[in-house]
């Protein structure tokens, strides 16, 4: 008991501030050139083309989709130069066709396989594609090539979550306005099929889903709705404080025992 | 995301511990200015790197980059089980 009260006293004294987080480096349109990074950097363009990224603790690397690639990122410094398939910064991406966006979100598992998905607005008629890769230097293969039909939305692919190792992975895929979130399994690790759709309120998940644990609860995220944590059932266990990420386009992931909540 | 963006251009980082499944505003941390685009498909990604204790956020239309801050509340990991 004793060492609990030192640790929420500790909490409280650590953070009943705010503060402001140190920049390492930025790759920003608002400069107009990079801070901090040195050659070969990704420029943004004027097109909304980077929409995914994370971080492997694998590699050390971060991972950017830019809708028909993956630029494989230096954390240290921000640089691609030497990184990836090609050595160009990119990830192999032979093959990768369909969809509105080929490549849209990424998300990387914690055995450290890379996962990407396009944006499918037509899912009964057109595929979803969920791509994997074992690590950034390795071949790309597809993980999940799938229509379904009768869903009350077809828009997919705005959201990925991605949880587990090897055979015990799961994939987590949902979209804007989206009322079902569709879980992906697999029973070799590199195949995946659809295992269940949780059906959740429009929009819960259309961002971002991150999973706690495998086969447990879901934080998600989507525009004009809150934060929340769900179960397996959809059901809402805990929301955030609309004080803390207004309603309206917050964007958030876990990873281990933190939560980022972006506001914009 | 389907519906143009209601940005101004992005800002803010907050980033909040719920390993006891609880938020508080109290835990925000900001970050300079990523972008002053508008953010015409708002949307975003954001990364915790536990190696360094650092996130990386990326924001569509304006940039992305690492932040860091030694005092990120990684102490928190053993909370639930005490």
């Amino acid at each position: 008991m004793r060492k609990f009260l030192f640790l929420m006293a500790f909490i409280i004294c650590s953070f009943s501030f705010s503060a402001t987080l140190t920049q390492s480096w930025l790759v920003s349109t608002t400069s107009g050139a990079s801070q901090g990074v040195g050659a070969g950097i990704v420029l943004m363009d004027a097109g909304s083309a980077l929409r995914g990224l994370d971080f492997s603790t694998t590699e050390s690397k971060v991972f950017l989709a830019s809708g028909t690639n993956i630029y494989v990122i230096n954390s240290n410094d921000g640089t691609t130069t030497g990184n990836g398939y090609n050595q160009n910064g990119q990830v192999d991406v032979t093959g990768a066709s369909g969809g509105t966006r080929v490549i849209n979100k990424v998300k990387v598992a914690d055995d450290g396989a890379i996962y990407a998905c396009n944006l499918q607005t037509a899912i009964a008629t057109g595929a979803l594609k969920i791509y994997r890769w074992a690590n950034s230097a390795s071949s790309i293969s597809v993980a999940v090539n799938t229509t379904i039909s009768g869903l009350p939305v077809a828009r997919y692919g705005d959201s990925l979550g991605v949880i587990g190792s090897g055979v015990n992975t799961e994939i987590y895929v949902s979209g804007s306005g989206q009322t079902r979130i569709l879980k992906f399994t697999t029973t070799d690790g590199v195949n995946f099929t659809l295992a269940t759709t949780i059906a959740v309120t429009a929009n819960y998940g259309g961002t971002d889903i991150a999973p706690v644990a495998v086969n447990g609860n879901l934080w998600v995220s989507g525009s004009g709705v809150l934060t929340y944590k769900i179960n397996q059932s959809g059901t809402v266990l805990e929301t955030i404080s609309g004080t803390v990420a207004a309603t309206g386009w917050p964007v958030s992931m876990i990873a281990k025992q933190k939560m980022v909540i972006l506001t914009f | 995301m389907k519906t143009p963006g209601n940005t101004s251009g992005a800002k803010v980082g907050n980033l909040i511990n719920v390993t006891s499944g609880a938020a508080s505003a109290t835990n925000d941390y900001q970050t300079p200015t990523i972008g002053s685009n508008a953010n015409a498909n708002a949307t975003a990604a954001a990364a915790y790197d536990s190696l360094t204790d650092s996130v990386y956020f990326m924001i569509t239309n304006n940039g992305y980059g690492k932040y860091s801050d030694p005092s990120l509340p990684v102490e928190l990991s053993g909370f639930e089980t005490e």
